[in-house]
């Protein structure tokens, strides 16, 4: 790591480092403990015809090789790693892979044994290693021992768990570029240019017989260079967050137009009770499904008219209310009866981003239709495709942005002290003022990747491991 | 730092105030925290006036002589043995040494390359005393440093330089003074540069110097290289500033400021010829390097009491720092904490966040020196908080508590604090009202809406208090009910000048001092939380090896110091405050 920006470093989170709770007192003990052991954990799911256990730390060799000896060849396969085909003393065989220290995934010593993958294989391996003194591994301990040796930043470690809970092809993407070391890569490099800008303006207030003064146009192009790059970072973060949460679209429209059963077609269930009476939907009824590697909760709304009695108006006020929460709204419209006054009064109403669906396509067209709407038929599938390309278009435009909801307020304020150095350039004001606002961000900065986060930042982002990863 | 000094009562800067030849403004522009006042003393007073007020002090008896062994017994400094100049041997029995060995400490001399075993020009240097250093395992190494060659004044053309008069309205250095009190009218400075030609010249002659050639294994200062090594590493500058300074009054002896150099004598004066001005310029002396031993400041407590022996303090050039505010700055603290010690009152440690002089001894005692130190403003975090003009502020306070301040300084003190409460209060219960925008406009100023407290006005960047006064008046109000008088002449009335420039800067960067004010806050936090003396950073469990040797080396004595050592990671610390937090009684060896 660039040593030592310490003079700015650890006085941002103090606040939170001098006030334990005895939670947190017990948590760190628990951490302190940690990296001397040598741990051990299944990193394959119960189940399958193959499993790999692995151990990491100090003894992680030496208890591989005590629990098992050498059946067919005793030869390593590669360099890099030592791969040794062995039978475990209590009679299983498989592969033991060793991994040097400074080449695993920990950083550490590793060793990877495989053994048949039933529950009891795994367990007899597993005791034969707890018993050679290796500890159960806590949630998400190995990768926290390559954050703490250093194989890997923060945001890495945040890739690693978004990739093992993953559950689109959407948020798969975004998850191996966080782990690929994307926003490390971006992050470091702004900082860099902070620190840049920084010395130039130290070197001028300390050295100014020596180097002149600040270039100060020059400094303002590259702060504003630092500035775009975070907003690119930021741009569409909100969208990010989404994709990573999973999104709502809110089904609404006038009674009886087939909200229900455009919900059923998408889900590929009768979720929704459906029937040619007006009115049939008084809840909301919510279901997720997966549409094109999005992770999206539809909720099915109480059609949008005077309500006849009370639980129907209490239904009409939730379908409100969820198109005023939902990110998007799918605002449907039967096509025989085509698009009315009231469609349009209710549209404007609608604050979210609306796709318009004309369903009952297979009847007669409308007399009157709204321009830009998608065209289907629940009855028959038909146009659905359409839909479905619409709405992922409209909701993730483009490649996903990488910050999460940490990095984003952290990159937030960077960009705000960015900002303000970048005034202190043009105004009247001495250098000085500019170096207190680049401290600032390059301190924020940090905190993304790791660099200057306090203790329970770090803990918080481990928080949320599962078991062997 | 030599605002610092004299804050806490050293003498310093009362001495340089009797004795300078000149006086400049440095770093204007660049704002509050990095604008100071360079001063030069003449060279025959200064130390005479410092002898005669060491000859003067009462309590304090003076012996000449060359220290040569330490008294020590169960981990303490027991006596000090001292032979004078007569040769007989003194031994005086002491709680503490306070040893401030500059570049006496094996020094060796280079010019070019020969070399004499010397201090520094005429100065013996010493060396049974680095074997005692030795002997109590204090880690030592080789530094080096350089003086610049002095030129005949008469020799100069200085119609080819660029004169840079002195500027006496920068104000004494003392807090004690309202005015210089220079024995004769302040002499200016003259400003010229190396050429090409220079460069070529020393570039052509590396292999005869000291450094190039091989001869020395000292490390040089970094941050201000002799000017062969500035020809080397900034080889695309074209042009050095170079200073000229007259070093008394009478004197012909010229001090040539940036051209530090271990040269032999007659490249040397081939290149100084080749400078604007100094075409036909003789030299009394030629530059020189001086190698000497320095001991490892990691050794030392925040307090500069050795960690290897109590009562031992170490101050100044043996701790790996150069420049004379440094070692002024360390001499303070290692005398207070010396006399403390003497008797048995607890150590005061100075904070990064209040002092120049903090952040130095942290720097030395958290990161250790690779190469002399010298105080940079960049190494201050907090440097907004820092300023020259409110060290009185920060540490007289201190020096009070700790019976430093004399009766004067304490007055002095608390007038300034009155009369910066008064000015503030009434600027804050002034206004300017809409109706007065006219007077706004006339000064090209942003009008107010309704009114704008004066206060508020002075926060503006473009606005001064003198303006701000300009506009009370016209607008009827009567500064002088509130604000103390502008500086006239040579007079900074009384504490006036300098409360004055405190409601100025406390207007202007009110902002930024509070968000330095809150960063310093949470910082002292972490240096709130103590490390045990005895606590075993090799037995905690759960750090790379690195990361344990780095702290058994510096052994932290809070968590915000062991934040600050170089190669420590956050997540350390958070191990680190887990083991203080869980109580690891385990830890803390009995």
């Amino acid at each position: 790591m660039g040593r030592r920006h310490q003079c700015l470093q650890p006085y941002g989170n103090s606040t939170r480092l001098a006030r334990p709770s005895p939670a947190s007192a017990a948590r760190y003990d628990s951490t302190v403990r940690r990296l001397e052991d040598t741990i051990v954990a299944p990193i394959t799911a119960l189940g399958g015809p193959v499993a790999i256990v692995r151990l990491s730390g100090p003894e992680s060799w030496s208890i591989a090789r005590t629990i098992s000896e050498p059946s067919s060849s005793t030869e390593p396969v590669t360099k890099a790693f030592r791969t040794v085909h062995r039978t475990y003393r209590h009679g299983d065989d498989g592969l033991v892979v060793l991994f040097p220290q400074g080449r695993s995934y920990t950083g550490e010593a590793c060793a990877e044994l495989s053994c048949h993958g039933s529950r009891a294989a795994v367990q007899e391996l597993l005791e034969a290693c707890l018993s050679q003194g290796a500890r159960m591994a806590d949630p998400g301990e190995f990768t926290y021992r390559a954050f703490m040796n250093s194989r890997i930043d923060l945001t890495q470690a945040e890739g690693v768990r978004d990739t093992v809970s993953a559950l689109t092809a959407t948020q798969l993407r975004q998850a191996n570029r966080l782990r690929d070391g994307a926003l490390r890569e971006s992050v470091c490099r702004l900082r860099d240019d902070v620190h840049s800008v920084l010395a130039a303006v130290e070197a001028s207030t300390d050295f100014s017989e020596e180097v002149g003064d600040l270039d100060r146009p020059a400094a303002l192009a590259r702060l504003r260079s630092v500035a775009s790059g975070i907003e690119d970072l930021l741009e569409g973060t909100q969208r990010s967050w989404l994709l990573r949460e999973g999104l709502t679209v809110a089904i609404i429209g006038r009674p009886n137009v087939g909200k229900s059963s455009l919900l059923n077609l998408f889900l590929g269930s009768e979720r929704a009770i459906v029937t040619d009476i007006p009115g049939t939907t008084r809840d909301t009824v919510e279901e997720v499904c997966n549409v094109r590697g999005v992770s999206v909760r539809f909720v099915d709304t109480a059609g949008l008219r005077t309500a006849t009695d009370q639980v129907e108006a209490i239904g009409v006020r939730r379908a409100w209310a969820s198109g005023e929460t939902a990110d998007h709204v799918l605002y449907v419209y039967a096509g025989p009866e085509g698009w009315t006054e009231e469609d349009e009064a209710s549209l404007s109403a609608v604050p979210a981003r609306v796709t318009v669906v004309e369903n009952k396509s297979d009847l007669d067209p409308p007399r009157r239709r709204y321009g830009p709407a998608v065209r289907v038929s629940a009855k028959t599938g038909e146009g659905v495709t359409e839909l479905m390309d619409n709405l992922v278009q409209e909701l993730t435009d483009g490649e996903p942005p990488l910050p999460n909801r940490r990095h984003t307020p952290l990159l937030e304020a960077a960009l705000a002290d960015v900002e303000e150095a970048s005034r202190t350039m043009i105004a009247p004001v001495p250098d000085d003022l500019a170096a207190v606002h680049l401290r600032a961000a390059s301190r924020v900065l940090g905190e993304v990747t790791g660099e200057t986060a306090s203790p329970d930042i770090i803990d918080r982002v481990f928080h949320d491991f599962c078991i062997g990863k | 730092m030599a605002r610092e000094v004299d804050a806490l009562g050293g003498q310093m800067a009362v001495t340089t105030d009797h004795t300078l030849t000149h006086v400049r403004r440095v770093g204007t522009g660049k704002g509050p925290a990095v604008q100071t006042t360079r001063a030069q003393v003449c060279k025959a007073l200064y130390p005479a006036t410092m002898r005669h007020v060491l000859e003067r002090q009462e309590n304090l008896s003076l012996i000449e002589g060359e220290v040569t062994s330490l008294g020590t017994a169960g981990g303490r400094v027991e006596a000090v043995s001292v032979t004078a100049t007569d040769g007989s041997t003194l031994n005086l029995s002491t709680r503490c040494v306070v040893l401030t060995t500059g570049t006496f400490l094996n020094g060796l001399c280079h010019e070019g390359m020969s070399k004499t075993i010397a201090a520094r020009h005429g100065d013996r240097s010493v060396a049974g005393l680095a074997d005692v250093l030795l002997d109590l395992g204090v880690r030592t190494r080789r530094f080096k440093t350089g003086t610049t060659p002095r030129i005949v004044r008469s020799s100069v053309c200085f119609e080819k330089t660029e004169e840079m008069p002195s500027e006496p309205e920068s104000g004494p250095l003392s807090f004690l003074h309202d005015r210089f009190f220079a024995m004769r009218p302040l002499l200016p400075t003259w400003q010229t540069r190396t050429s090409r030609d220079t460069h070529d010249l020393l570039r052509e002659n590396l292999h005869a110097s000291a450094m190039y050639g091989g001869e020395i294994e000292g490390v040089g200062p970094r941050y201000c290289p002799s000017i062969e090594d500035k020809v080397v590493r900034f080889s695309s500058k074209e042009s050095h500033p170079v200073f000229l300074e007259q070093e008394e009054w009478d004197s012909e002896s010229v001090y040539v400021q940036g051209f530090s150099s271990s040269m032999p004598a007659d490249v040397q004066l081939a290149a100084l010829r080749t400078i604007p001005g100094l075409h036909s310029v003789e030299m009394i002396r030629p530059g020189y390097a001086v190698e000497y031993d320095m001991a490892d400041p990691l050794q030392l407590r925040p307090t500069l009491m050795s960690k290897l022996m109590d009562g031992l303090f170490l101050a100044g050039q043996i701790n790996g720092t150069s420049g004379y505010e440094e070692a002024a700055g360390q001499g303070i603290v290692a005398g207070i904490n010396a006399a403390r010690w003497a008797w048995d009152e607890p150590p005061i440690e100075f904070s990064r966040t209040q002092s120049f002089i903090g952040v130095m001894i942290d720097d030395l005692v958290t990161k250790g020196v690779e190469d002399p130190y010298r105080m940079l403003t960049a190494r201050a975090e907090h440097r907004l908080l820092l300023r020259h003009d409110n060290a009185d502020l920060r540490l007289t306070p201190l020096a009070i508590e700790l019976g430093l301040a004399s009766t004067e300084r304490r007055a002095r003190l608390e007038e300034k604090v009155k009369c910066m409460a008064e000015g503030m209060s009434w600027l804050e219960s002034n206004y300017i009202f809409e109706a007065d925008n006219a007077l706004l406009e006339a000064r090209e100023l942003a009008p107010v809406k309704g009114r704008a407290s004066l206060y508020d006005l002075l926060k503006r960047p473009d606005v001064t208090l003198e303006l701000v006064e300009g506009l009370a008046a016209e607008a009827g109000l009567d500064p002088s009910l509130g604000l103390p008088a502008r500086a006239h002449g040579d007079s900074f009335g009384a504490v006036g000048h300098s409360v004055r420039a405190q409601i100025e800067i406390e207007a202007v960067y009110c902002g930024y001092l509070k968000r330095q004010e809150d960063e310093a806050q949470m910082a002292r936090r972490l240096d709130q939380m103590p490390i045990p003396s005895e606590f075993d950073f090799v037995g905690l469990n759960g750090l790379s090896n690195e990361s344990k040797e780095k702290l058994a080396r510096v052994k932290p004595t809070t968590v915000g110091q062991a934040g600050r050592i170089p190669g420590v990671r956050p997540s350390d610390i958070a191990l680190l405050i887990g083991h203080l937090r869980a109580g690891h009684s385990s830890l803390v060896r009995s």
